[in-house]
């Protein structure tokens, strides 16, 4: 039983973690709260849904679909929804991504309808058990897509110029501009991967549960939220770190606690945090500027 | 090289610039100087492009710096060592420098550079591949003066280098500077050490509540009763 417990939260985590990278990446660049993410995640599994059953794509393309689709609706969203209100109040850009989530969460019911939708069977799930350590092939293609992707990501953040020019633009905007950095486009590049992100997320978990709906972003987004600020908020190995605890806590509370706290589990977790290291596991604490 | 013609500009309702005009003729070192709040960074800030003013022009080299956006500026040679230093605090110091040379595809002159750089400033070279952030002051200046070079200046613009540094510090620097205009840079120097800003450039203008008040060559500042009483605490 723990076994199984622990192999569903790992999978579970690895698609919180998956979703709070976009979450956290969009923050440390922009310091916004992007209430849209888990709309994008949702977007990301009715893109792959609509590429298996509409257009009768196998998994693969499905699923660069799902993300693909995703990743042009966040890169909209930023120049269309955003970039209009850069330069005013932080307020401002907060009542704009609820908007944009609102609107997506209405046109995924216009589109899709507001039923649960069933993700069709893909793969044969079965149990495997090594060490005494008990996995199925979906838990086992979470985990390796999500380190598959993080990897990716890191490679691009670390070693490439794009990626060096989106550490320096969410160290500091200015002065990346004086170095002649289009900051723009290095915004469009931030909400570009994290949307991806956030719609692969979107994806496994739709083959997860088999099912994907118009609302499924609103808890998703949320606890994004709580997984990025329980890691660091801006910090990209924080949101992997919170997203894997979150999801293993929720999933041995759920089944040794009551799995009526399944959600509670999360912000009890995350007053627990706030209350040790308010900047979050892996931030920094916040210096005030002289 | 340089010149800044009536130049406004606001910050929302806020009238920072008033008609700012000043020139700056090639291989020379110009200063800006005044008080708190007299719209030294805003000028520059308006030249690197990261603020559009309302009305004026800035014409370097016979372009039209307006028309160009902010990321282009500096690949023109219009470089800007903004002030508080701003480093990039979770980069390294070579990382940092290398920053500077963002724009630029000529990978061996870049090296050069990079060996130059550290040349002037052997401390950054000892510190090379400690974070930006535990440098101290006047090592982080260096960095940010280092990381200017990075990006091939044709005009070099400080903002208050000297600001909280000590004497000693401060006279490296403007040492430093004073080499690199030897050696052809045209230098534009914001200060509030209206003294050793001065000493060191050959045209002075004192701008007061977004305006030029008077200007003149540094030396004849230095002796101007105007500039003794209000800059150098002289009664
Ligand atoms: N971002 C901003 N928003 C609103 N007002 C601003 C902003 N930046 C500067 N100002 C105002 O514009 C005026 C000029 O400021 P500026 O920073 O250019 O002065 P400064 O000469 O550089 O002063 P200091 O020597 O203190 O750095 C000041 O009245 C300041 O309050
Ligand atoms: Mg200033």
């Amino acid at each position: 039983m723990f076994m199984e417990q622990l192999s569903n939260g790992i999978a579970l985590g690895s698609i919180y973690a998956l979703t709070a990278i976009g979450f956290t990446m969009v923050y440390g660049i922009i310091r916004l709260i992007n209430f849209v993410h888990g709309d994008i995640y949702m977007m990301g599994a009715f893109f792959a849904l609509t590429g298996l059953t509409v257009l009768g794509l196998p998994l693969i393309p499905s699923f660069l679909l799902g993300m693909i689709g995703a990743s042009i609706v966040g890169v909209l969203l930023a120049k269309f929804a955003y970039s209009p209100v850069f330069k005013a109040p932080r307020i401002n850009l907060l009542l704009c991504a609820i908007g944009a989530a609102i609107f997506l969460e209405n046109f995924a019911m216009l589109v899709w309808g507001p039923e649960t939708q069933s993700f069709p069977t893909l793969i044969e799930n079965k149990t495997y058990s090594i060490f005494g350590f008990k996995a199925t092939t979906l838990q086992l293609i979470i985990l390796g897509v999500s380190i598959a992707l993080v990897l990716i990501l890191t490679y691009i953040v670390k070693y490439t110029k794009l990626g060096r020019a989106m550490r320096c633009t969410s160290q500091d905007m200015e002065a990346a501009k004086l170095m002649g950095i289009n900051t723009n486009r290095v915004v469009y590049f931030t909400f570009m991967i994290g949307s991806s992100l956030g719609a692969a997320a979107g994806v496994l978990v739709g083959m997860y549960y088999k099912a994907a709906y118009p609302m499924m972003g609103f808890t998703a987004g949320l606890k994004a939220f709580v997984s990025a600020v329980i890691g660091g908020i801006g910090n990209i190995p924080g949101a992997m770190l919170g997203g894997l605890i979150m999801g293993v806590s929720e999933s041995l509370g759920a089944a040794y606690i009551s799995s009526g706290y399944r959600d509670a589990i999360a912000f009890i977790i995350l007053i627990f945090i706030l209350l040790v290291k308010p900047s979050g596991i892996l931030g920094k604490s916040v210096k005030e500027k002289v | 090289m340089l010149h800044v013609k009536e130049l406004d500009v606001y910050y929302g309702g806020i009238h920072a610039l008033r008609g700012i005009s000043f020139d700056i003729e090639e291989g020379k070192i110009v200063t800006l100087i005044g008080g708190n709040g007299a719209g030294k960074t805003t000028t520059l800030r308006t030249i690197s492009g990261l603020v559009t003013p309302k009305e004026g022009t800035i014409k370097f080299k016979n372009q039209n710096l307006l028309k160009i956006p902010s990321e282009k500026i500096v690949g023109q040679g219009v470089v800007q060592v903004p002030e508080g230093r701003r480093i990039f605090v979770e980069l390294n110091v070579e990382e940092n420098l290398m920053m500077g040379a963002y724009l630029r595809r000529d990978k061996q002159v870049i090296d050069e550079d990079l060996e130059y750089v550290y040349k002037i400033f052997p401390r950054l070279k000892e510190r090379r591949r400690q974070m930006g952030g535990t440098l101290s002051g006047g090592e982080q200046q260096m960095l940010a003066i280092g990381r200017a070079i990075m990006s091939k200046p044709r005009l070099l613009m400080l903002d208050e280098p000297s600001m909280g540094l000590a004497p000693i510090i401060v006279e490296e620097i403007f040492e430093c500077i004073k080499y690199l205009n030897d050696n052809g840079l045209t230098v534009l120097l914001v200060e509030q050490n209206a003294n050793i800003a001065l000493q060191l450039a050959d045209v002075g203008y004192v701008i007061e509540t977004g305006e030029i008040a008077f200007s003149g060559e540094a030396k004849s500042l230095l002796k101007d009763d105007r500039v003794r009483k209000a800059y150098l605490g002289e009664e």
